[in-house]
């Protein structure tokens, strides 16, 4: 690869240069703006790495230079730790990632080989995807989803972290998913945390991992998240939930780029593209003080909003058809397409939960047709029996007729959690879907709790869920 | 590099702790890519070659050396912190620099100032601004203007390229770049501020520093 090096200290861009041809790369250097603007010229490279504080200008300037000269010109920025701010504004202004100083020689070497493995240019399904309805698992022709799919070809391809919004059932973790295996880190490992089912006494070592010996029951060293998503992405899930302890935790990892084992002594580089999402309002998160500011500005660099099913209705016939096709794949009972009248019944729906309700459904419809077509009955009797009318949560949440769950003075929280996700699921026959209305939560959480509290098993009330 | 200020409620104080912060970056990157240099060329088969080690070897001592003086001005920060503000006046701390004021007798009202620290800020600034001590020496103009106390100091320097106020900010290749931010810090630490700027092709440096209104009112003849 060609490499503009754009650092002013002398001794910082000799050595920048020396490594990087050591690297096997064609490497040039200029220290000033000024001299970047004539360098970016014919031919461009392929990859510049410039400080942000120049003295004839702001490193802003070259990264925008850079994109208007090549486009797919990787711009990596060189930063203090100070100022994870203008860094993350020049990941806005199109630069691909920054590299905090003091430099890690190692960093820069893995973000070139990176850069070097992938340059070639993206596939022409990645290039082109609205003409094809789809992208990775993605599917619609609708025009939000369009927009969608050309944000995140755009965005894949950057070390951008990407902030992913919707409601529960959107396709938040399939976008990031698809974020995933399109970057140049797809060959390197995608690790989803739900940030709100960490258990807080494991937090540290779940994120961080431990040495053997360090707490009792760590009887062996244990890998943490950061570490199993080195050199891949780190999808954080329902991010809006994560403890404030954890936030500063974590706060500070993303600003170092380094973390230790719990027990350990040794400090370790993490490298890993972060992707976020939410369900809630994350403006209003920050606002009532659950969310830290800084965290949410660092994360928050490429926003996306998964709309709701609702607003994407053209897209119900593929999206079903698709579904469809995975649950023929893996019960082959010989399903080759979905009424017409069928796709009407599924158009008149409201789908409150989405996409993967509309998934639930077409599998529901598929067990209860006849082959070779989903008919339209089957799609009205699974719909018929799931109506989110029939569990209003705030109405029902009330109801006297509810048994009530007793609970003593000092008892400990997650006890008391416990009892009542347990009471509301018997109450609504295991409907996890229900019980996660009822109770105000999303049904990811639902599944989480009764994974923490070890009540993931079929035979408990919480064993099953509607529609699926 | 030069520091890349964020918005910064701590104001310039923090700026300019911020600003060492980045300027200790720089030779602590430039030794860390030497030394990673180093070890893949031990580490490769055909070695490295003694004279090529001996160059990087001398290199890291560089980075090792202006990283010390780096940290010495952090040291003389601290100094600055640890000095404690005297009820003084200008004229005397002006005195104390061997910078004469000209012009009419200004109305100077006493308030708390570092007195060793401002005078040798006030005397590196002078000797800077007047061709780096070499030229004749600078003149000083102070005035009371609201609730500031001000001093120019107007020198024969000629600025070179770039900001004149870049010259605050620790810039490569200007020999007095560690006393003229230390003097940037020690009018910091009084809640001051200083600024060098460009007047018909001549450096002029202006402090600032905040008086008590009550004070400002007073006077001090």
């Amino acid at each position: 690869m060609k490499v503009l090096v754009v650092e002013d200290e002398p001794r910082v861009r000799a050595s920048l240069v020396e490594l990087i041809r050591e690297l096997g790369h064609e490497a040039s250097a200029v220290g000033t703006v000024a001299d970047a603007r004539d360098a970016l010229g014919a031919p461009t490279p392929d990859v510049c790495i410039t400080d942000l504080g120049l003295p004839d200008g702001d490193g802003l300037d070259v990264v925008r230079a850079a994109k208007a000269a090549r486009a797919d010109c990787a711009v990596l920025v060189l930063t203090g730790k100070g100022s994870i701010v203008a860094a993350v504004d020049a990941i806005k202004a199109g630069a691909h990632d920054f590299l905090l100083k003091p430099l890690k020689p190692t960093l820069l070497a893995s973000a070139l080989a990176r850069l070097s493995e992938h340059h070639a240019p993206q596939p022409a399904a990645h290039a082109e995807p609205a003409a094809a309805g789809r992208i990775g698992e993605m599917v619609g022709r609708s025009p939000l989803m369009q927009e969608i799919f050309r944000l995140i070809a755009r965005v894949a391809g950057s070390e951008a972290p990407v902030m992913i919004t919707g409601e529960s059932g959107t396709g938040k973790e399939v976008a990031a998913r698809t974020v995933h295996a399109l970057s140049r880190r797809a060959r390197g490992p995608f690790v989803a945390v739900n940030c709100g089912a960490i258990s807080p006494n494991l937090v540290e070592s779940e994120l961080f991992g431990h040495e053997k010996g360090s707490f009792t029951g760590a009887e062996r060293r244990r890998a943490g998240t950061f570490e199993m998503a080195h050199g891949g992405t780190l999808f954080l899930d329902e991010v809006t939930e994560m403890p404030p302890d954890l936030q500063v935790k974590f706060l500070r990892v993303l600003d170092t780029r380094t973390f230790r084992r719990v027990g350990g002594n040794e400090e370790m580089d993490v490298d890993v593209r972060l992707v976020a999402s939410s369900n809630r309002d994350l403006a209003e998160a920050v606002k009532s003080g659950s969310f830290r500011p800084d965290l949410f500005y660092r994360l928050n660099v490429f926003p996306l909003r998964m709309p709701p099913l609702r607003e994407r209705k053209p897209d119900i016939p593929a999206l079903a058809s698709h579904f469809l096709s995975q649950v023929e794949e893996k019960e082959r009972r010989g399903f080759t397409s979905i009424e017409q009248g069928a796709l009407k019944v599924f158009d008149r729906h409201d789908w409150p939960g989405n996409v993967r309700e509309l998934k639930n459904a077409v599998h529901r419809a598929y067990v209860l047709s006849d082959p070779p077509v989903v008919q339209s009955g089957a799609a009205e009797a699974v719909l018929d029996a799931y109506h989110p009318a029939e569990i209003p949560p705030a109405v029902n949440a009330r109801e006297e007729s509810w048994p009530e769950v007793p609970v003593r003075v000092g008892e400990k929280l997650e006890a008391v959690e416990r009892k009542l996700l347990v009471a509301t699921l018997q109450a609504v026959n295991g409907d996890r879907r229900a019980a996660a209305e009822m109770l105000g939560i999303s049904l990811k959480t639902v599944y989480n709790r009764l994974k923490q509290y070890g009540l993931d098993h079929p035979r408990l009330p919480g064993g099953r869920a509607r529609g699926s | 590099m030069d520091a890349v200020l964020p918005p910064d409620p701590a104001g310039e104080p923090s700026r300019i702790l911020h600003a060492l912060r980045h300027a200790l970056a720089d030779p602590l990157s430039a030794a860390a890519l030497k030394l990673d240099l180093v070890e893949r060329r031990l580490l490769s088969p055909s070695g490295a070659d003694p004279s090529w080690m001996v160059e990087r070897v001398r290199a890291v001592q560089a980075d090792v050396g202006t990283t010390s003086r780096l940290l010495d001005l952090l040291l003389r920060l601290a100094d600055i912190a640890a000095e404690r503000p005297e009820e003084t006046s200008l004229r005397d701390v002006c005195r104390a620099a061997g910078v004469p004021l000209d012009g009419p007798e200004a109305t100077l009202p006493p308030q708390a100032m570092r007195p060793r620290s401002s005078a040798e800020a006030i005397r590196s600034v002078a000797s800077f601004t007047a061709r780096r001590g070499a030229g004749p020496p600078a003149t000083g103009r102070a005035r009371l203007e609201d609730d500031r106390v001000t001093l120019s100091l107007e020198g024969s320097q000629e600025p070179g390229a770039g900001r004149p106020q870049r010259l605050l900010d620790l810039p490569h290749g200007i020999p007095e770049a560690g006393t003229l931010f230390v003097a940037r810090a020690a009018v910091a630490a009084d809640g001051g501020h200083l600024e060098i700027s460009e007047r018909d092709g001549r450096l002029v440096a202006l402090f600032s520093w905040p008086v008590r209104p009550e004070a400002g009112r007073r006077g001090d003849a």
